[in-house]
């Protein structure tokens, strides 16, 4: 009786003294056959350039139609300026976690996408003539800065148009208009340029799982992107890091209104990149490969289906609010809707962050949004 | 008998083997830990302090400069007495920076009006026993008092029990001790002690107490929240530097739910006081003011009880609208607020104790 106790109770004892322990499951992701090679080709030449390509052409076509739209401004030149910028932003969204290497180099994601735009510094900007879009912390340039200069500066198309015509009070807008979207060109086609020499050998020959391996690389910039969606695209607007008082001011394009498309965007790409979707929309091989080929197990249950089905689950739950964010998060308490799909943001954090990079043996190195204290 | 008590006993050691803290400490009865510093805190509190004294010369018919005001709630330029490190703005709740900013044009404006206050007019009231002077403005704010009171809800209250009590700040380093500082967790801790305005042996020393301190006293007779709140924050204290995580926890609560109370009961105070002086229109438009900016107050705590919406809701009943540019105090009626009191006494089951405020 007595021994049957105590061995109980030393058994007891090793459990707890284990469950303290980190759990280091044993898995192969360390030494797996998975050859990364396929997967950093299928990332670098049917993903991230064909990707960059695409945006290119779009930008193109936005500086035309802006173009068309200086050279005669009218409500019909203003309204192609319009779609031009929407489709450039929506492709933008598949660009944006490509953010090492060159992308890093010509900082493309501070460059195009700094939101909310700060309109007060935006204004000094365009009236002081003296700008900087080489600096990481400012906030008007990029889509934002088109956002608030194409839709944000009248009530309707007619009033924005006045605000263009040639005249001496809108000489300096009328450049800055320009300046902004040039500054893009030059940073993707810089970007697009170097993938395209020497980096895209360099990134796919980079195999193994140490840091700053194109694994490394792949998954920190996929995690890094995937937390910007929970926070400043949706987070922050919702109110869940204020008190539960919505901030429907801090959303993306807040004033051309389409930050649900924006976002629904940006999970879409985060999804198609973990899948290895190609710009053709060809299924290559991708983290999920990775994943199956390694059998990574969460709860006896494939990561990879638990990934999947939960990316499913957010995009199914943004198709269902009426955009955009600003109204979607109301005015004085987090809505049980946006709560929701924060939460599921999150859940699957720990999916992509800690479960992910734990089976393929690589760490995450970036540092999420620190915070002051004094 | 004698083998399940032994085993009992062996279970005891190895629970306490496996919680890996300490539970056995003493708990000190005033804030004399080792490394406290919240020096950055107590500059805030004389800082808003020199606002106030400078807010309250309208009073007198001294002219207010609103950017003076604004330089102060930034600390730019030579706008104290003396030299402080730290500003105010940037550490309040980030929705509301203009807000205040646009409060004090609307009070630097009310300042040089050279008429009695009416609906029509900002200017200086005059209680009916002419004790009392207050600058109302002709929307029957007294902006002083909403700037003084709502940065008190904004900052120092947000501050202690939403960013330094918050999850991101407690679940620090506490092993890395620096000199005069503590550890991280400590030196959160300290400084959110540090917005609640009292001195290191309050509630036995009554000396100096600012802001929150002070309306803790004065709700003390009620809540008892001299000393609840006190030994919530010592227990935490005491309970991080003894890597004792659950204790820390209960504290947290408990300083959350407690100092909301202190803002509850100062709110139905003013209501209180609101009603029975609803003749003297002075009395009435300050202690409405008051009352609002102690509502205002209770949006700014991570574990509150009321809602957003309830905060909004009661703010519009009380002055037409929740914010506070276009809040009218010329149009409440005594209906509202009653009916408001009973609401804010009802959320928080104090239905009973409402009137001893």
């Amino acid at each position: 009786m007595k021994w049957r106790f105590l061995i109980l109770t030393l058994a007891a004892f090793i459990i707890s003294f284990v469950a303290c322990k980190d759990d280091k499951e044993t898995n192969t992701g360390c030494n797996s056959s998975f050859d990364q090679k396929l997967l950093f080709a299928n990332v670098a030449d049917n993903i991230i350039i064909p990707v960059y390509e695409s945006l290119q052409v779009d930008l193109d076509a936005l500086v035309d139609a802006l173009d068309a739209f200086l050279n005669a401004p009218s409500v019909t030149t203003l309204a192609n300026a319009q779609i031009a910028f929407e489709s450039s932003y929506l492709k933008w969204q598949k660009a944006a976690q490509y953010e090492f290497g060159p992308a890093e180099t010509n900082f493309l994601r501070n460059s195009f996408n700094n939101f909310p735009v700060n309109t007060g510094q935006l204004e000094t900007s365009i009236s002081s003539g003296n700008h900087n879009f080489d600096k990481l912390d400012t906030y008007d340039k990029g889509f934002p800065a088109l956002d608030y200069l194409l839709f944000g500066l009248g009530e309707d198309r007619e009033s924005i148009v006045d605000k263009y015509i040639e005249l001496p009070d809108n000489s300096k807008r009328r450049v800055y208009l320009s300046l902004v979207v040039e500054d893009m060109q030059t940073k993707l086609s810089q970007t697009l340029s170097d993938w395209k020499g020497n980096y895209k050998y360099d990134f796919v020959e980079n195999t193994g799982t140490a840091d700053g391996s194109s694994l490394g690389l792949l998954v920190n910039c996929f995690n890094e992107n995937y937390e910007i969606i929970k926070r400043d695209r949706i987070g922050i607007p919702s109110g869940v890091y204020t008190l539960n008082i919505p901030n429907p001011d801090k959303v993306e394009a807040f004033y051309s209104q389409i930050s649900l498309d924006l976002a629904i965007a940006s999970v879409n790409a985060s999804k198609q990149f973990y899948k290895g979707v190609t710009e053709a929309g060809f299924d290559g091989v991708g983290l999920d490969d990775y994943l199956q080929e390694i059998n990574a197990q969460k709860n006896d249950i494939a990561l990879d289906k638990i990934i999947q089905d939960e990316f499913e689950l957010i995009i199914q739950k943004l198709e269902a609010l009426n955009g955009p964010l600003n109204v979607a998060v109301g005015t004085s308490d987090t809505t049980p809707a946006l709560q929701e799909i924060y939460n599921e943001l999150s859940k699957q954090v720990i999916n992509i962050k800690t479960d992910l990079p734990a089976n393929l043996c690589v760490s995450i190195t970036y540092v999420d949004n620190p915070s002051d204290s004094d | 008998m004698k083998k399940i008590n032994s085993l009992v006993l062996l279970f005891t050691v190895i629970i306490g083997l496996v919680s890996c803290g300490k539970d056995d400490y003493d708990i000190p009865t005033s804030y004399n830990f080792d490394n406290v510093s919240y020096s950055g805190q107590t500059s805030r509190l004389n800082m808003l302090t020199e606002m106030k004294t400078y807010m309250s010369t309208a009073q007198q018919g001294v002219e207010l400069d609103a950017q003076k005001l604004k330089d102060m709630f930034v600390n730019e330029g030579d706008v104290f007495s003396k030299v402080y490190p730290k500003q105010i703005k940037s550490k309040t709740f980030e929705s509301e920076r203009t807000v205040f900013e646009t409060l004090m044009e609307e009070l630097a404006l009310a300042s040089k009006s050279k008429v009695a206050g009416t609906f029509e007019n900002s200017g200086i009231i005059q209680s009916n026993d002419g004790s009392k002077y207050y600058l109302i403005g002709s929307d029957g704010l007294d902006h002083a008092q909403i700037i003084e009171k709502g940065i008190m809800g904004a900052c120092f209250y947000y501050q202690a029990t939403s960013v330094y009590l918050s999850a991101d700040r407690m679940n620090v380093d506490n092993d890395a001790v620096v000199i005069g500082e503590g550890t991280a967790m400590e030196h959160h801790w300290d400084e959110a002690f540090g917005y609640f305005g009292v001195q290191t042996d309050f509630p036995s020393n009554k000396e100096i107490l600012s802001f929150w301190g002070n309306y803790s006293n004065k709700t003390d007779a009620v809540l008892n929240s001299n000393q609840t709140i006190m030994n919530a924050f010592l227990k935490g204290r005491a309970a991080i530097s003894n890597d004792d995580l659950e204790k820390r926890d209960e504290a947290i609560a408990e300083i959350r739910a407690n100092w909301e109370k202190v803002s509850v009961g100062s709110a139905l105070h003013y209501l209180n006081e609101a009603t029975t002086s609803y003749e003297d229109k002075a009395i009435r438009f300050h202690a409405l003011s008051e009352a609002i900016a102690f509502i205002y107050s209770l949006k700014f705590n991570e574990d509150k009880i009321i809602s957003n919406t309830e905060v909004n809701n009661l703010l519009t009943e009380l002055a037409t609208s929740n914010s506070f540019d276009q809040m009218n105090l010329y149009q409440t009626e005594l209906a509202a607020i009653s009916s408001v009191s009973d609401q804010l006494a009802t959320i928080y089951s104090m239905e009973d104790l409402k009137a001893e405020f």
